[in-house]
């Protein structure tokens, strides 16, 4: 390991609030990515006849458990569960609902308040809030993730570019970036779901279209800086081509800004995702989002339980997000653990 | 009274990085300074001069462990308690620091800055100050002060702003006056104006003056006390005279020793040239607007030169005098207005890919050796790299070490990293790299600048071995003619990016003729 990444990892693990923040984060983040293992409408394992089954991973027709129909078999009809446990015994998930799951055997008029078999209550449509909250959450951060890395991406290439070239180049490139920043995003959006049913990747299409700008101007003022050193001079006279100089020499010095921002970057596209969702305008009905649970704690105030559900998971992961964001901003300061 | 005006006793300092661990910068100094004296702190980077001098008005960082005795005027200052020390900043003690762009408010009035301690110490009002800072400039010789007095930094030369700081670390007339380096950031001609104006105020105003250098000739000029410092020790301390002439520390004689010696090997009149600059300018600012005249300002205006086998070329000028500037123009890293001949090849005509074979015939090396090489890639790495754009039969690995011994280093450090090295290990480095590609035209970019004697005299020696052996031919870019003198063949005195002067290196320094060469050599002292 080179010293200064272990300086770096001496000081990130230093901030005790950021480390553990990571830890947290993580463990939020794999519990939102196993969310079909934990909060699921079919059993995870079915022994059946002398046979082994994964219905969650596998899709099995009724006809082979016994039942009448050659479609899949739904394993919360008790005629299906009858059957099965006529000739072996399945094993269901933490939480035996879906985000779309529509709980019919509750005995009051839905949204239910927490408590018995609905950990947090369900929302107006009979549907379980834990698991809504889980695939929610699994939504927010992979497109959060997916945004923040391809727009960094992006963002760095223009970046460099424009701060190695500079110029003519960099003169044309800031003011079209000028231009396209001051394009109204929410307008498009809005335009946009009148013309097509926005999904996940049309969401993610249209904002990555806006959202790398937020680094270019962090990425073009150090790769300024860092081109008029003299190793990036001696490099060009040593003949170097200038994608190994900007890759060699530049953009690691770029990284570091970069990676500071990222955690900002990642929480400002969670933000965005969950209030478009809040307006509408966002995932289609139905799909699990922590905006649309928003949107129902508001339409529903006698159920607070959607609401506080919400606000207290976005809020959490939010704060998170900053401490890790602080300490890795702390690890990369060149002023602190010096000498 | 008790006569000394400074006394500083075992004074020891420990550094206490948050999350590091503790570095000692200073064990068990000890002196004296007397009203009207001045004692100069000397030693390399990293020897705990400025630390110590810091010592005194506590402006080290938090955390900081100082221990042992300071009194000033009597008074203890190690646990006085903040405010005490307050009122002593500014007001008692006054600082000057090396670079006085950064250490002037870029934003604040120049008068403004002189007159901020009046303001703050003795709580004059506003016309009061004014006056005050009007005398205090025409002391230190700023003229047209009236006018001055609302200037910014950036507006004054380099000379004018050092003598701002003067000002405002004079204005409450002070009795201890703490100069950190304040003539290493100027040119050779300012500097000896700043020494004498130091001398002058000392004398009128008795000031104790602590003073801190890396370099003998200001040394020479300032000290009445000598103290000899490394790597956080007190080597030898006793009037500067006695010092100078009959050093007791072996350490004290290698410092002294070092001054730059020996004359370049003759050269032959046949040898080939390699290097030829014809006509050359650049010009900075220019913009053409719709066709307009360019404007702008000529860095390099109409140079020509040419450079043999196996000779060295000093190009000597002050900051700003397109040195520089040159050397780029050389290396076609810029472009601008001439040819460039590198081995009968027209650098300017060539395209891209014979632009890139022509470099490796042509190498540089830069002053700031921390600035010149990558701080994330390997030593090896960075010496290798000229290999990766120019692979030949040689074997990488042997070809590395080889440019490693060749500049006297270990091959085995290949695998470390730049900051594990001291700066003169990492101008042999630098040199490395641009010498493993067999270059025969080598561009020195003020290489020893950087660099303290000691270490200058050994890079000179290499420089010199190197040439002898391999026939290379230097452009030698310099502001130090001590060390100009001791490697070039032929002079070329630049002023406001013109040549002013050029001939044989002797001829040029035993008999200048132009006035701007007599002034550098007047105030070089060499």
């Amino acid at each position: 390991m080179r010293p200064i990444t272990r300086r770096r990892l001496t000081a990130f693990k230093a901030n005790r609030r950021g480390f553990w923040s990571l830890w947290i984060f993580l463990a939020v983040f794999l519990l939102a990515l196993g969310a079909d293992i934990i909060a699921n409408d079919k059993p995870l394992l079915v022994r059946y006849d002398g046979g082994w089954y994964a219905p969650v991973f596998k899709t099995y027709p009724e006809t082979l458990f016994g039942g009448d129909f050659p479609t899949e078999a739904d394993y919360r009809a008790p005629e299906v569960q009858e059957l099965i446990q006529a000739k072996g015994w399945m094993v269901w998930p933490l939480i035996p609902y879906r985000y779309d799951t529509v709980i019919k055997d509750l005995n009051r008029p839905a949204p239910v308040p927490p408590g018995g078999r609905v950990w947090l209550g369900t929302d107006d449509q009979a549907r379980d809030v834990v698991a809504r909250l889980l695939y929610g959450l699994r939504v927010s951060l992979l497109f959060g993730l997916i945004l923040a890395t391809v727009s960094a991406g992006i963002g760095i290439a223009a970046g460099a570019v424009q701060g190695y070239y500079g110029g003519l180049t960099d003169l044309l490139f800031q003011r079209f970036i000028e231009v396209w920043s001051g394009l109204p995003v929410l307008y498009l959006l809005i335009l946009l779901s009148s013309l097509v049913q926005p999904g996940f990747w049309w969401l993610l299409g249209t904002m990555m279209l806006f959202s790398w700008i937020a680094l270019v101007g962090v990425v073009r003022a150090e790769v300024l800086r860092t081109r008029n050193f003299d190793y990036v001079r001696a490099a060009r006279a040593l003949g170097v081509g200038d994608g190994a100089i900007l890759r060699r020499h530049v953009l690691p010095n770029a990284m570091v800004a970069t990676v500071t921002f990222l955690p900002f970057l990642l929480n400002s596209a969670i933000g965005v995702l969950t209030s478009l969702d809040f307006l509408g305008f966002g995932l289609p009905p139905g799909s699990p989002s922590l905006g649309e649970m928003l949107a129902q704690g508001k339409n529903n105030l006698h159920a607070p339980w959607l609401g506080i559900t919400a606000f207290v998971t976005l809020a959490v992961v939010m704060i998170l997000l900053v401490f890790i964001g602080e300490a890795v901003r702390d690890a990369f300061d060149p002023r602190r653990g010096l000498r | 009274m008790t006569g000394a005006l400074l006394e500083v006793h075992n004074l020891t300092i420990t550094f206490n990085p948050p999350g590091g661990v503790p570095v000692p910068a200073m064990r068990g100094l000890s002196f004296t300074l007397q009203r009207g004296e001045t004692l100069v702190l000397v030693g390399e980077s990293g020897s705990g001069k400025s630390a110590s001098a810091l010592a005194v008005p506590r402006l080290l960082p938090k955390g900081t462990r100082i221990s042992g005795s300071i009194r000033f005027l009597g008074q203890e200052l190690t646990g006085a308690p903040e405010p005490e020390m307050r009122a002593l900043r500014g007001n008692r003690i006054g600082m000057i620091f090396q670079e006085p762009m950064t250490a002037l408010n870029p934003l604040h009035r120049v008068g403004d800055q002189i007159g901020e301690t009046l303001r703050v110490h003795r709580g004059l009002n506003t016309a009061d100050v004014r006056a005050r800072v009007l005398a205090l400039m025409a002391e230190v010789g700023i003229d047209r002060a009236a006018e001055r007095l609302s200037a910014f930094p950036h507006q004054l030369s380099g000379g004018q702003r050092q003598r701002v700081m003067i000002a405002a670390a004079l204005a409450c007339d002070p009795d201890l006056l703490i100069a950190d380096e304040p003539t290493t950031a100027l040119d050779v001609t300012l500097q000896a104006q700043t020494l004498a104006l130091l001398k002058r105020l000392q004398a009128e105003r008795g000031l104790g003056i602590l003073f801190i250098t890396h370099d003998f000739g200001v040394v020479r000029r300032m000290a009445d006390t000598l103290a000899v410092l490394r790597r956080g020790e007190c080597v030898e301390i006793g009037p500067a005279a006695h010092v100078l002439t009959q050093p007791q520390a072996d350490y004290t004689r290698t410092l002294l020793a070092a001054e730059p010696s020996g004359r370049p090997t003759p050269v032959s009149n046949a040898a080939p040239v390699v290097l030829e600059g014809q006509n050359l300018s650049i010009r900075f600012g220019a913009r053409r607007w719709w066709g307009g005249a360019a404007t702008g300002h000529l860095a390099v205006d109409d140079m020509s030169l040419s450079l043999r086998a196996g000779e060295t070329l000093g190009v000597v000028g002050e900051s700003g005098s397109g040195k520089s500037t040159l050397g780029l123009r050389l290396l076609r890293l810029l472009r601008g207005g001439g040819r460039v001949h590198l081995l009968g090849q027209d650098l300017d005509a060539l395209p891209r890919s014979a632009l890139r074979a022509a470099r490796r015939q042509m190498q540089v090396v830069f002053q700031d050796p921390f600035g010149s090489l990558s701080p994330r890639l390997s030593v090896g790495e960075i010496i290798g790299e000229g290999l990766t754009v120019h692979p030949d039969d040689r074997d990488p690995a042997a070809a590395i070490a080889e440019a490693l011994a060749d500049v006297g280093l270990d091959p085995a450090m290949a695998d470390r990293y730049p900051h594990e090295f001291s700066g003169g290990q990492r101008q042999r480095i630098a040199l490395a790299r641009a010498l493993i590609l067999r270059p025969q035209v080598l561009i020195l970019d003020e290489p020893t600048s950087a660099l303290d004697r000691s270490l200058q005299g050994q890079l000179i020696d290499l420089l010199r071995d190197l040439q002898a052996t391999r026939g290379l031919a230097y452009l030698f870019i310099s502001h130090d003619l001590a060390v100009v003198r001791a490697l070039s063949h032929r002079l070329i005195v630049l002023k406001d990016g013109k040549i002013v002067e050029t001939g044989a290196t002797e001829a040029v320094l035993t008999c200048p003729q132009h006035p701007y060469t007599q002034a550098l050599l007047a105030a070089a002292d060499l």
